[in-house]
């Protein structure tokens, strides 16, 4: 059982109707467990900070979590048994790349808004009313590792891709980028997950002689890989970009074992969306997640990590737009999510839930700019961001560097 | 040609480990006419027990070893308590199937009940390398080729040259005339289950240290890959499993260096319809075994 979940039992035993919930909707167990287990911090965190701000029109917020595993097949399930035995789940979150496909039209069809964190292109062509997305898509996740690298200034490079249904959009963007600045791309590969060896692949890789890797997979697949590059290669390794969405502690703890403090501090990046770590709306932000039950390591991943800062500011959104639209339902509020974002001209820029709250009760139109940054939703519903590179430090805290802008990342996918 | 031989060279690695394990999994069917998908949650228990005991300080092929003598002593104690009973009750072959996918999914929750589910690494580098020709080997995989050919090896004369191994090799054939000869089957299966549980153990150990990472999956993931061995040797048949593990690793590390990765493991399983076709019981005649459960009782 996960913390969230445990959380989940104190508080709904004693929830009663006035209560709302947010239903969390990620893999809390199986091998992207990782990902559920993050959401956990922003999502106590934000209904946290809206309770002492007051709830919503009266209304305590908690998170419900629901386990899709990670599958489609069980997250049909279980979304729907979440839907149906909840009446007073108001919003979701999370909705991640590997079951959104299934679970996006089960909470469109059942009015629930929700705000999704995954990157899938899909919702860039095909509308959903109840669905809003402050995640970019894969093939911008894509373009963003590939840029990476050409600021590496790698020369040659080696791509390898962990079949999965987020990377059907991120190694386009990843080769795209590396075309478009005339970077040796020696291999190209498309890997199964999880696999006992990928020597024969890693040997092929090293042949070519590349003097950086861009992998795109799982924790297990990647420490696999950089172990048997490390075996067969005399020990060396290039120097290697990762997404975030691998960041935390078994990351860390791997590749500083596997190929020491300095591989790991100096010839690492991870590469994903940007959070604004000076803003006002961060630092509360911050304090809001280590005040949660998770450790203090994986608090620092967490606030590193922008997607994952996308389900506190999903759920601020949602609660501004609940009290913008005098109701909770869903039906009602849905289309106030615009109304509280996005730049009006008159509109009170807020940083925080209780500011929000504050400029409404005073009759101002508002516009929610978050640990996210601004919040802009285009006609589908999608708001994207900027990305950045980070790194670890020694002790295994994130530091953010250079940031990959909007128009950067559009100069490669426009 | 430095490709191919290189390939090969991890093929036999990979193939080692996937030969312990099937070779486990086929002395369960073949002894005891069990289909035990439980197995792939042996590989994982031995997996996730080798951890602690690593996480505690004590040396990895130590780890193996105590592992190894637990799983022996938990493997004999699932068929004694569960698929003996299951059997004694007269469920069918396909019921008790199901009853050990369901032991499988039991057995791997309650290893994410304990442990969590996050990625654990034992945390091992792979030691010094070495090179055949264009083999390259670290002396990890080195060490895990020569332990999987001295257990096989050892097995085998356990086989030919022990009472205990003609009784095994007796009681496969013919359990009731085994019997009848005065062979107390029921030991002897125990005894299997045992040897069976000690290679789950060995290879679950391998296994967690080859791959770097693992989860609470890795048995599941290694289920079809193991099964798909025994199937392509000869289900039931020792040395069957033996070739093919090594062949199914062969396959798929050839298929990778050739092809792309991402379908080498249907490379492998085209191989295992091949097999099947062309020889229905597997390449070493492996007993094609009905669908009613041998009487323990």
């Amino acid at each position: 059982m996960t913390a969230l979940a445990c959380g989940l039992v104190t508080t709904t035993a004693g929830a009663s109707q006035s209560t709302l919930k947010i239903a969390a909707i990620a893999p809390l167990t199986g091998p992207t467990a990782t990902l559920g287990k993050f959401m956990e911090g922003p999502c106590a965190g934000a209904v946290g900070v809206v309770n002492k701000a007051g709830g919503v029109l009266g209304h305590k917020l908690v998170c419900y979590p629901v386990n899709d595993l990670g599958d489609p097949a069980d997250a049909v399930a279980n979304v729907s048994k979440a839907l149906a035995t909840n009446s007073n789940i108001v919003g979701a979150i999370g909705l991640t790349s590997a079951t959104a496909t299934t679970e996006v039209p089960i909470l469109n069809s059942a009015k629930v808004t929700m705000v999704s964190q995954n990157g899938l292109s899909e919702f860039t062509k095909r509308p959903y009313e109840y669905f809003w997305r402050m995640t970019p898509p894969d093939f911008d996740g894509g373009t963003a590792l590939g840029i990476a690298a050409v600021r590496a200034k790698f020369k040659k490079v080696a791509v390898i891709i962990q079949t999965s249904t987020a990377n059907t959009g991120t190694r386009p963007g990843i080769v795209a980028a590396l075309k478009k600045n005339h970077v040796k791309i020696t291999s190209n590969l498309l890997i199964p997950g999880d696999a006992s060896s990928y020597e024969s692949a890693v040997n092929r890789i090293r042949a070519q002689k590349p003097d950086g890797l861009i992998i795109s997979a799982d924790v297990q697949t990647t420490s696999t890989l950089l172990s048997e590059y490390k075996s067969l290669n005399s020990g060396k390794v290039p120097p290697v970009i990762l997404p975030t969405g691998i960041l935390g502690p078994s990351l860390f703890n791997g590749v500083k074992k596997l190929l020491g403090t300095a591989y790991l501090t100096h010839d690492l990046q991870l590469v994903g969306t940007y959070v604004n770590q000076q803003s006002g709306a961060f630092k509360l932000y911050a304090t809001a997640v280590k005040h949660t039950t998770i450790g203090a390591s994986e608090a620092s991943a967490i606030l590193a990590t922008q997607a994952i800062g996308t389900i506190y500011d999903g759920i601020i959104v949602m609660s501004l737009a609940m009290d913008a639209a005098h109701s909770t339902v869903p039906s009602v509020y849905n289309k106030y999510m615009t109304k509280v974002t996005g730049s009006h001209k008159g509109a009170v820029v807020v940083h925080t839930y209780a500011a929000g709250v504050k400029a409404l009760k005073a009759g101002h139109h508002i516009s929610y700019v978050g640990v996210t940054g601004p919040v802009s939703f285009d006609k589908l519903h999608n708001s994207t961001g900027e990305f950045a590179t980070f790194t670890y430090s020694a002790k295994g805290t994130v530091k953010t560097g250079k940031i990959i802008g909007e128009k950067t990342i559009q100069s490669v996918t426009k | 040609m430095s490709v191919f031989v290189s390939a090969v060279g991890f093929g036999i690695a990979s193939g080692a480990v996937i030969a312990l394990a099937s070779l486990g999994f086929t002395l369960q069917f073949g002894l005891t006419n069990t289909l035990n998908i439980g197995y792939g949650s042996f590989i994982t228990l031995a997996a996730f027990i080798g951890y602690g005991f690593v996480q505690l300080g004590v040396n990895p092929w130590v780890t193996m070893l105590i592992v190894a003598l637990i799983m022996a002593v938990g493997s004999a104690a699932y068929y004694s308590g569960f698929i003996r009973s299951l059997v004694r009750r007269s469920v069918g072959f396909g019921s008790l199937v199901i009853a050990t996918a369901a032991a499988l999914i039991f057995i791997e929750y309650t290893i994410v009940l304990v442990a969590g589910p996050t990625t654990k690494s034992y945390g091992l580098t792979s030691g010094t390398t070495y090179h055949l020709w264009d083999i390259v080997w670290s002396s990890q995989q080195l060490a895990i080729i020569l332990l999987a050919a001295a257990l096989v090896g050892a097995f085998q004369m356990t086989l030919r040259m022990t009472r205990l191994g003609r009784a095994l090799r007796a009681t496969a054939v013919n359990r009731t005339l085994a019997r009848a000869c005065g062979i107390r089957v029921e030991r002897v299966s125990i005894a299997a289950w045992m040897i069976s549980g000690l290679l789950s153990g060995v290879a679950g150990v391998a296994l967690a240290m080859s791959t770097q990472a693992f989860t609470y999956t890795l048995g599941l993931t290694f289920l079809i890959v193991l099964i798909a061995a025994a199937v392509v040797g000869g289900i039931g048949e020792p040395l069957g499993a033996v070739a093919g593990g090594l062949i199914i690793g062969l396959v798929t590390q050839i298929s990778a260096a050739y092809w792309n990765p991402a379908y080498s493991d249907v490379a492998a399983f085209a191989l295992l319809i091949a097999a099947l076709l062309l020889r229905p019981t597997g390449l070493f005649g492996g007993q094609a075994r009905r669908s009613n459960v041998a009487a323990v009782a």
